[in-house]
């Protein structure tokens, strides 16, 4: 047999005849000892019965892996920074006093323990935490800044030895207000609530916090790349957007928590992201479609998402028409029209299902649906929602008489609004807040002046971001117009949170506003300032709850 | 890279000497109150009222007045007066916009000696949201008595207390192990040790990214 021969025949053939083997050269033998290993490695796959599933598993993974691997190390230390945080704001934070938790947690036990939707928005809870409730002090410390949490060992006794009795985990299915919530992110929070089921309901409560601080770093992952993208030429810059955004107190106290703003906000600034990449790249049709799901994510989320839905809507109509030139107009729409599908499919079902079930559960958007008819005239609402958030404009109604709403609900709020919305820090850190916001301010609007030939190019993707924003403004001042005389005003900066990546941007563009020179060295001090806000507004909720 | 550095160590110095500050510094405690039972709370639905009324004794070193008024969720502006006589001794003011609370805490400026017979008179600015008031009716027959006029508002007196936020700190550890999943003092170290975290990634990548 020539050696020609020998590698023309069968490997297994060949090396089941020891004696040839022999013979070849190594080379040749290591050839057909390699095809032999890879001809029983296929075999054996071939035997598994999961092989092809494993295989595509694998080969998402690698898929995955090769973008995150694109992705900067400063982008996972701010999200690290943030789930940090967060962390800290988790264990700070007493268990239930921050606003609604109670009703959060109500609603996963619900579908944890039931596994069916909540039946109303009365407060029927388990018995379990109504007796955690009841022994925690929650109805007297809730919306008492002078009442503390529980304090002595007899307390704390009596709360361990009637969790450890194991009281039932089955409620009446009235969740309060989380009622008109659609349910993804409480079926999400009953993973930890069920990893933690064999300990007690504030182990449970604990772990659902921690799944809510790591939103909070995917929240600051996305924020940095949004950051990355719409300023791509700073990269000094992404770290200051990101790592002020990662510091954000609120962020931390939201994301610190059972509740579904945390993932609202991770949603909101995935969809940030994915925007800033279309408008830099093109809008793929991998794009499109991700932005049409994290939509319909978002909307099964919190229903105040669809306060960005028309931004939303707008900016994939806006993209399309450049994305038609490329790809071609029949690829581009098709892209635009699975999108829309997608996005729109949850806000479908509910309201079908709603209807048919004759539920008013769209909650704040059914109530906007009725306007008009309710309340004033059309002008009322307007002058309402502007002077909910800007001075009231001449030949306006008074709506907030002796209130100046900028400076007292939205920026004295946003210096500190913590526990169950009754914890802010005196007046004088309010009036000291203002030199820095002041000098942050004016170090933004230079950077805007100068980059004014930039903002005009881009002004189409300004626009898109302007009317998400305006979206979600318009969503709150409306809520708060038709409900806000029996609930209360709706003016707490936490309904913003999604809108935080464009206060990443605004932070890095106040560093850029200071120069090439200075520029590098006014980031670092916002970075310290936005720590210091951090400390200091943990320190006040320390001094509210334990003192 | 000089200049970050520079700006950044000095930020972080500034910041642990504030947080020193503030830790030598007490936090305001309850001396002394009005006499007034908090009996009856009344809904108010709007605020541009006023009333005087005599409280006896206002100790000295009050810094701050606690007025049982109670908003929805943004309160009226709230102005307290400490009168002995017709004449002002001292005044302070909560600024409008203040969220959920029990109560108004209106900072005054101390007085050194304690006041005997004093009058205070609280005046209620507009109100966006009806809002509640505590205390007991002054004329138990008056029509309409869910009127400021017609109630003895509660009032707690507040100064800063004997002992620093310092001192308390281990008393403030062991409030904080209690009530939660991992119940201990430790939780403190650990809540310690995850911020000191924080702040050593956030300097490190601030100064390597920024210079």
């Amino acid at each position: 047999m020539s050696r020609r021969d020998r590698a023309a025949m069968p490997v297994s053939e060949s090396a089941g005849q020891s004696s040839d083997t022999r013979r070849v050269g190594t080379r040749e033998f290591n050839r057909r000892a390699q095809a032999v290993r890879g001809r029983v490695k296929r075999k054996r796959m071939s035997k598994m019965p999961e092989s092809g599933l494993f295989q595509r598993i694998v080969g998402a993974l690698k898929q995955t892996a090769g973008p995150l691997k694109q992705i900067p190390r400063a982008a996972w230390i701010c999200a690290l920074v943030a789930f940090l945080s967060a962390t800290c704001w988790s264990i700070l934070t007493p268990p239930f006093e921050i606003p609604d938790e109670p009703d959060h947690f109500a609603y996963t036990q619900q579908l944890a323990e039931n596994t069916r939707l909540p039946t109303s928005s009365e407060t029927s809870y388990s018995q379990e935490e109504t007796l955690a409730l009841r022994d925690l002090h929650q109805y007297q410390v809730h919306l008492t800044p002078e009442a503390q949490t529980i304090s002595t060992a007899a307390e704390q006794e009596l709360l361990q030895e009637d969790l450890a009795q194991h009281p039932s985990r089955v409620g009446g299915g009235g969740v309060g207000g989380a009622y008109a919530d659609p349910p993804l992110y409480y079926l999400i929070e009953a993973i930890p609530y069920g990893l933690a089921s064999g300990g007690t309901l504030l182990d449970q409560l604990e772990l659902m916090r921690l799944l809510g601080a790591l939103m909070g770093g995917l929240t600051a992952l996305f924020v940095f790349l949004f950051i990355r993208e719409t300023l791509p030429g700073t990269r000094w810059a992404w770290t200051v957007g990101g790592l002020g955004v990662a510091l954000a107190p609120l962020l931390g106290y939201m994301s610190g928590a059972v509740n579904p703003d945390a993932m609202l906000t991770t949603v909101s600034a995935a969809i940030f992201y994915c925007f800033a990449r279309a408008f830099r790249h093109g809008l793929t049709r991998r794009l499109a479609l991700t932005i049409g799901t994290l939509t319909a994510v978002g909307t099964l989320t919190k229903i105040n998402f669809v306060g960005l839905f028309p931004g939303i809507i707008f900016g994939m109509v806006l993209l399309t028409v450049p994305a038609s030139r490329i790809y071609g107009r029949a690829t581009a729409y098709r892209s635009l029209g699975f999108a829309l599908i997608i996005a729109a499919a949850p806000a479908w079902v509910y309201l079908l299902a709603n209807l048919l079930s004759n539920h008013p559960a769209l909650g704040i958007v059914s109530t906007t649906l009725k306007l008009g008819s309710a309340h004033g005239s059309i002008f009322s609402e307007i002058s309402y929602i502007w002077e909910f958030y800007l001075p009231r404009l001449p030949g306006m109604i008074n709506h907030f008489p002796g209130l100046s709403t900028t400076r007292r609900l939205w920026f004295d709020r946003s210096v500190g609004f913590y526990g169950w919305v009754d914890t802010t820090f005196p007046v004088w850190v309010d009036n000291l807040a203002l030199v820095p916001a002041g000098i942050l301010a004016l170090l933004f609007i230079r950077a805007l002046v100068l980059g004014r030939a930039a903002l005009r190019r881009r002004l189409p993707e300004l626009l898109v971001y302007g009317a998400i924003g305006i979206g979600l403004m318009v969503l709150v001042g409306l809520s708060s117009y038709i409900d806000g005389l029996h609930e209360g005003l709706f003016a707490e900066p936490r309904y913003f949170l999604p809108l935080l990546p464009l206060v990443g941007v605004a932070l890095a563009l106040t560093a850029r506003g200071a120069g090439r020179r200075w520029g590098p060295t006014a980031g670092a001090l916002i970075v310290v300032l936005f720590l210091a806000h951090n400390i200091f507004s943990q320190l006040l909720v320390v001094a509210r709850y334990y003192v | 890279m000089r200049r970050v550095a520079v700006a950044l160590s000095v930020g972080l110095a500034l910041l642990v000497v504030a947080i020193l500050a503030i830790l030598t510094r007490s936090p305001l405690t309850v001396i002394g109150t009005n006499s007034v039972p908090a009996a009856v709370t009344n809904e108010l639905q709007n605020g541009n009222l006023s009333r005087c009324q005599s409280v006896g004794t206002f100790p000295k070193g009050t810094s701050a007045i606690r007025i049982a008024i109670e908003p929805t969720s943004a309160g009226p502006t709230v102005t307290a007066k400490v009168l002995s006589g017709t004449r002002v001794l001292t005044e302070g003011q909560l600024v409008s916009g203040w969220g959920a609370a029990s109560s108004a805490t209106v900072p005054v400026k101390p007085l050194a000696q304690t006041l005997e017979d004093a009058v205070i008179c609280t005046a209620i600015g507009p109100a966006v949201l009806p809002f509640r008031i505590r205390g007991t009716p002054a004329r138990r027959s008056a029509a309409g008595a869910n009127k400021l006029q017609d109630m003895f508002l509660s009032m707690e007196y507040m100064r800063p207390g004997p002992q620093s936020w310092w001192s308390l700190a281990p008393s403030i550890a062991y409030h904080m192990g209690l009530g939660r999943a991992a119940s201990g003092a430790w939780i403190v170290y650990f809540t310690i040790a995850l911020m000191l975290a924080v702040v050593i990634l956030s300097a490190r990548l601030t100064l390597k990214e920024l210079s």
